[in-house]
């Protein structure tokens, strides 16, 4: 049907292969290091630069940090000094120190963050709608070659939002097939399993069976699947969703139970510890793009990083108690277990919020936000070792140095997979857009 | 309709271009878009390319001459040896350029830049282009067989009188990869296709058709008939000789009659009726039964709703339900579409007495308010105008700002705002009173000159005395001057019944998106016209056609390009796929929030929760209606309501909750038949009947005694034969 062709044309994936110069990625990803999967933390509520990986001692006392800069295994890199773990593995990390936008709230930064396009404007509730950028994970999926059992995109365990649904998590006008299978439930929990993945009460492997004759026994009269492209596309579905469902292969990447007791608890038995686990695991078992949320909320005192200092929500308190630590025992943990398995050079830790925080300590002694500059962290895949790109100035309030904006680093995080940000996809209105609108970090490509 | 872009790379030299002294209006500019220069993801984008920025699709042909020949110090043009400028040297990749070679050297494209920098780089004497339009010559070609190239000539007709020969300095844009413009205006087309190639110049565009069929096809007798659908369709299909399939049988047209007017299927009693009727006439009865049936203004009211965004989160639970009681009502008393049209215009008042009025409440701008009703009253998008002028058509930033200052004078009066999210702006939870304020005007963006309001399309600019702007608007939707509406509305009404529209996208009527059939178009829109905009004679028109009620295609049937020789297959709708499921099982299915809803057609919002108060995850239910496509209702487009399928959607259906629920209730229809001692036979009757709205076949009921006989226990036998029958494709698809 001609109707067909104008659908795969809809996509603008031919489209820019054909029409568009598309050399340059070519050209210059030739011998370089491939991301075959991303791990994004994403770190809701925006944390502080200043109090983690861009300390600055010297500033007057209204700016500065209760905490000491520590050296690290980076030479030269000191970072805070409640990272201790954190700082054994500065040499396999690259940060970028230089990340700035002008988004000041949590829904619009957000959504800026997780799809590395600028909203339309600065809004509270930005609408998730089919208007705004898809997820990056949702445009990885339609343009990598990888199939497998396990799906593309995952995503768990939360939804974020401020309010309403922070936009940016999933497929948006890509339309539903690239969505993030995404896992709502608390991998730290007993007896964590996935509801797909469960038949209903009753129902077990031989009336399955049934059930399935039946299914096939009726397709077999009409011949649809023979005939028709929609009834095919049905079907592989449920071919797919029964795989997974009697797959052993499935169940063990999903199945957090069957993992040494040691490594569950060197993640921390917290939901974001084993929400960092499960995405190794994911790995491992072939997904190409995983976002785990470290908060459904913005802060609070076991929720995000929006140290305000609110009464009864005190910044410091908050970070010794619980983010810093938190932090310290999941983001190395992962690196090296990675690292352990001979995976780091494959997967690509990408550690970011959607903003920073103000250098001048408020009232409250909290800390608002900040997206004038602020820093972000790489481990692994297609990005340097030990490295730190872009400065920001004396107070950490700017850029002096290589300023960077986050559609460079979705420009970048595609070109590490080996996909042209250049490619472009068609919006609801047939825009042909950018996957990307930004450049390439070429000084942190490995 | 997708377009995309040619380059012309190197065209041999015309006969009416003036190379030796090139103008920079009539020459230079059309070379930026023939390469393709000035596009969205090159130099035309918001920031441009390498510090280069030129206008959209050249659409500001002064800004493209100060660019190229002003800014940057002037380093783009080197008036002493033309040939280094960087422009040039760019342009033919003599140094690095990420866009590539746009020209060969010694082109005409390269020979008219050289020589107009030669010259001097000058500006043209005046920035009127001097053209009233463009025109292709053949405006349609037929190819068939082998035959795959043929020349066409883009003429431009002056102001002055007379025409030019521009067909060497045109940019093209073509609807498929297989219609290829190539060198000096000839077109290649490598496929059996039916496709547009739309040729731009200087801010004009004129399309062409290009059909291409094998030579095998026999020609087509003449049409035999009365009806003016089957004429229409038949004779567009006799020129690509494709016949069409036949009348498909009586268990087809049911199910497809029961979902397309009542979004519905029949109870086993309704099809057993039905199937045993023996009068010529039954498809007409049901289809004047089905007309009456309140599910028909229910189906119809959820399609309206999904356009007017009637939904919780502006329009609070009370305006969602009095607003879609409204609307229901409307399609209940087969009110004139028009009619609707300028009450939903010129609603003002508490939009809880006056529940039209709903439809600004969930439009608080002007730009949205004209976008939406440009969209959903007239087929047109005019959401690119709002910043540039439209890239595929006529539509100028000016048109589009003097039809939003239709809508700058609605004022919202929140009478109270009991807004679960505080810092929620788009949330509202009480009462509104929409009002007209005495002053207010859109502004020119460039101008910042106020502008008064002008019906789209060239028609009338009213004065700043007119008392209510909107009430004219509403007036015009429906007179014969607008030719926007009647036409818009058709191809809606064409599209839900036949799957597709005769313009595709559906709200996407343009200059350059042409209808596969333009006199059935017309006559569409001409028997809705006479029948005053009402819905009903032309949903009965359509349905009673042959070409509705056509077989869908089969193996080895040809491909009619999207020309209706065969009925579309496509998916049951969201709604009606949980209505169907609840239909089979005689089990009534609940909606959290409308207790009052029993069927999902007739729940009047989205269902869903959106706010940080009732953080709770969605219901099953909506999670389930959600994942098939049901819309979230925030845009005003057909195409937020997905038609995909996916994964997501196959889990539901074989371990999610809403289906099991209502497979293992005892009081459904698989529990009132077994207690009322129903054989096998009979009750796998009732389930055919009402799934498929056919009966079973021998091999079905022989293998269906085989899996009630092995299962353990005859109750969990018939859940899983039912669940069988429900996952079917032929369950699942309207065929």
């Amino acid at each position: 049907m001609s109707c067909s062709r104008r659908e795969v044309l809809k996509t603008g994936l031919a489209l820019s292969a054909g029409v568009f110069p598309t050399g340059l990625l070519n050209a210059a990803a030739a011998g370089r290091k491939k991301t075959k999967t991303v791990i994004f933390l994403h770190q809701w509520g925006g944390p502080s630069h200043l109090d983690t990986f861009d300390m600055k001692p010297l500033v007057p006392d209204a700016y500065r940090s209760p905490y000491k800069p520590a050296p690290s295994s980076l030479a030269g890199v000191p970072i805070c000094d409640r990272l201790p773990q954190m700082a054994k593995v500065m040499d396999r990390v690259t940060l970028v120190r230089s990340v700035h936008h002008e988004m000041k709230n949590h829904n619009s930064a957000g959504y800026y963050s997780l799809s590395g396009y600028a909203p339309p404007s600065d809004d509270q509730r930005l609408r998730d709608s089919q208007e705004l950028f898809p997820a990056y994970g949702s445009i990885v999926s339609k343009f990598s070659q990888r199939a497998g059992k396990i799906p593309a995109f995952c995503s768990f365990p939360h939804v974020i939002r401020d309010g309403s649904i922070t936009p940016g998590q999933q497929a948006s006008f890509l339309g539903k097939s690239y969505d993030p299978f995404f896992i709502g439930q608390d991998p730290n929990q007993a007896g964590f399993s996935l509801p797909e993945l469960v038949l209903p009460d009753g129902v077990g492997s031989a009336r399955l069976a049934n059930r399935r004759e039946m299914m096939d026994l009726v397709d077999r009269q009409t011949r649809l699947n023979e005939v028709n492209s929609k009834a095919r596309g049905i079907g592989e579905n449920y071919s797919r969703a029964m795989e997974m469902l009697t797959s052993t292969e499935i169940r063990k990447a999903f199945d957090l139970s069957s993992e040494p007791q040691a490594i569950r608890e060197r993640y921390g038995r917290t939901t974001y510890g084993q929400s960092c686990l499960l995405a190794r695991r994911l790995a491992e078992a072939g997904a190409s793009f995983i976002n785990v949320y470290f908060s459904p909320q913005i802060g609070g005192c076991e929720g995000g990083w929006d140290t305000h200092g609110f009464r009864e929500k005190p910044m410091y308190p908050i970070m010794d108690k619980y983010l810093l630590p938190l932090t310290d025992q999941t983001l190395p943990t992962l690196i090296l277990d990675l690292e352990d398995r001979g995976l780091l050079d494959s997967t690509l830790v990408f550690w970011a919020g959607e903003f920073g925080r103000t250098p001048k300590i408020n009232n409250l002694s909290g800390r608002d936000h900040w997206p004038q500059c602020y820093t972000v962290l790489f481990a692994g895949g297609g990005i340097k070792r030990g490295y730190v790109h872009g400065v920001s100035d004396a107070k950490g309030a700017f850029p002096s140095l290589d300023p960077v904006r986050p559609e460079d680093l979705s420009a970048t995080l595609f070109y590490s997979m080996g996909i042209d940000p250049k490619s472009e996809v068609r919006d609801s209105l047939n825009r042909p857009l950018p996957i990307s609108p930004g450049k390439v970090i070429e000084p942190i490509l490995a | 309709m997708s377009f995309f872009l040619y380059f012309g790379i190197g065209l041999v030299l015309p006969a009416q271009v003036d190379s030796l002294s090139p103008n920079f209006l009539n020459e230079v500019a059309p070379i930026l878009s023939l390469g393709g220069c000035n596009q969205g993801a090159c130099h035309g984008g918001l920031h441009g390319k390498g510090g280069f920025k030129l206008s959209l699709r050249g659409e500001d042909p002064a800004y493209d001459y100060d660019a190229l020949v002003k800014q940057a110090g002037g380093r783009r043009i080197s008036n002493p040896i033309p040939s280094e400028s960087l422009v040039v040297q760019k342009a033919i990749a003599k140094v690095p350029h990420e866009g590539g070679k746009r020209f060969k050297e010694n082109s005409i494209p390269y020979t008219l830049l050289v020589n107009w920098i030669a010259q001097g780089s000058l500006p043209p004497k005046s920035w009127d282009p001097g053209i009233t339009s463009i025109e292709i010559v053949p405006k349609e070609k037929l190819l068939v067989g082998e035959e795959k190239e043929f020349s066409i000539r883009v003429m431009a007709l002056l102001k002055k009188g007379g025409v030019r020969d521009v067909t060497s300095l045109v940019a093209y844009d073509s609807s498929d990869f297989g219609l290829k413009p190539t060198l000096d205006g000839k077109v290649v087309c490598d496929e059996f296709m039916e496709g547009t190639l739309a040729a731009r110049f200087l801010g004009k565009q004129a399309p062409i058709r290009v059909i291409r069929i094998p030579q095998e096809t026999k020609s087509l007798p003449p049409f035999q008939g009365e009806n003016f659908i089957d004429k229409a369709v038949y004779q567009k299909l006799a020129q690509i000789r494709i016949p069409p399939k036949g009348v498909c049988s009586d268990s087809i047209f049911l199910r497809r009659a029961f979902l397309d007017l009542n979004g519905q299927l029949p109870t086993p009693q309704e099809a057993r009726a039905f199937l045993a009727d023996k009068t010529p006439a039954k498809r007409e009865k049901l289809v004047d039964q089905l007309l009456d049936r309140a599910e028909f203004s229910q189906l119809w009211a959820m399609k309206w709703s999904d356009l007017l965004r009637n939904e919780e989160k502006t329009l609070d639970a009370k305006g969602v339900r009095l607003f879609y009681d409204w609307i229901r009502r409307s399609f209940q008393d087969d009110k004139p579409l028009d009619q609707f049209a300028l009450e939903l215009l010129s609603a003002r008042g508490s939009t809880y007495s006056q529940p039209a009025g709903n439809y600004y409440r969930g439009l608080r701008d002007p730009e949205t308010r004209a976008e939406a009703f440009a969209q959903v009253f007239l087929g047109l998008r005019i959401q690119c105008a709002r910043c540039h002028n439209h890239p595929f058509d006529r539509w100028t930033q000016e048109d589009y700002h003097r039809l939003a200052s239709f809508f700058s004078r609605i004022q919202y009066q929140v009478l109270e705002n009991n807004r679960r999210d505080i810092l929620d702006k788009h949330e509202f939870a009480g009462e509104q009173i929409v009002w007209l304020s005495r002053s207010g005007m859109t502004l020119d963006p460039r101008t910042r000159q106020p502008l008064l309001p002008r019906f789209p399309g060239g028609g009338e600019t009213l004065s700043g005395q007119t008392p209510d702007w909107l009430l004219e608007l509403g007036k015009w939707v429906g007179k014969k001057d607008n030719p926007f509406f009647a036409p818009a509305q058709a191809n809606r009404v064409w599209f839900h019944l036949m799957g597709r529209g005769i313009v595709e996208p559906l709200e996407d009527f343009r200059s350059t998106n042409l209808p596969i059939n333009p006199p059935l178009l017309n006559a569409l829109a001409e028997y809705f016209t006479q029948k005053g905009y009402r819905l009903k004679p032309l949903v009965k028109a359509i349905v009673l056609s042959q070409t509705y009620q056509a077989s869908a295609s089969a193996p080895g049937d040809p491909d009619d390009f999207g020309n209706f020789a065969q009925a579309k297959v496509r998916s049951l709708k969201a709604e009606e796929l949980l209505d169907g499921l609840s239909r089979v099982l005689d089990f009534p299915a609940r909606f959290p929030g409308y207790p009052e809803a029993e069927r999902a057609i007739a729940v009047p919002g989205t269902g869903l929760r959106y706010s940080a108060a009732t953080r709770g995850a969605d219901s099953s239910m909506a999670k389930f209606l959600q994942s098939f496509g049901k819309p979230s209702r925030s845009l005003t487009c057909e195409c937020e309501r997905s038609e995909e399928t996916t994964l997501g959607q196959a889990f539901h259906m074989i371990s999610g909750p809403v289906i099991h629920e209502m497979l293992s209730a005892p009081e459904n229809r698989i529990g009132k038949l077994l207690t009322s001692g129903a054989s096998d036979e009979k009750i796998l009757k009732e389930f055919f009947l009402t799934a498929l709205c056919r009966y079973p076949s021998v091999q079905e009921e022989n293998q269906v005694a085989v899996i009630i006989k092995r299962s353990a226990d005859r109750r969990h036998g018939w859940e899983d034969v039912v669940w069988g029958i429900v996952n079917s494709k032929e369950f699942l698809l309207r065929q």
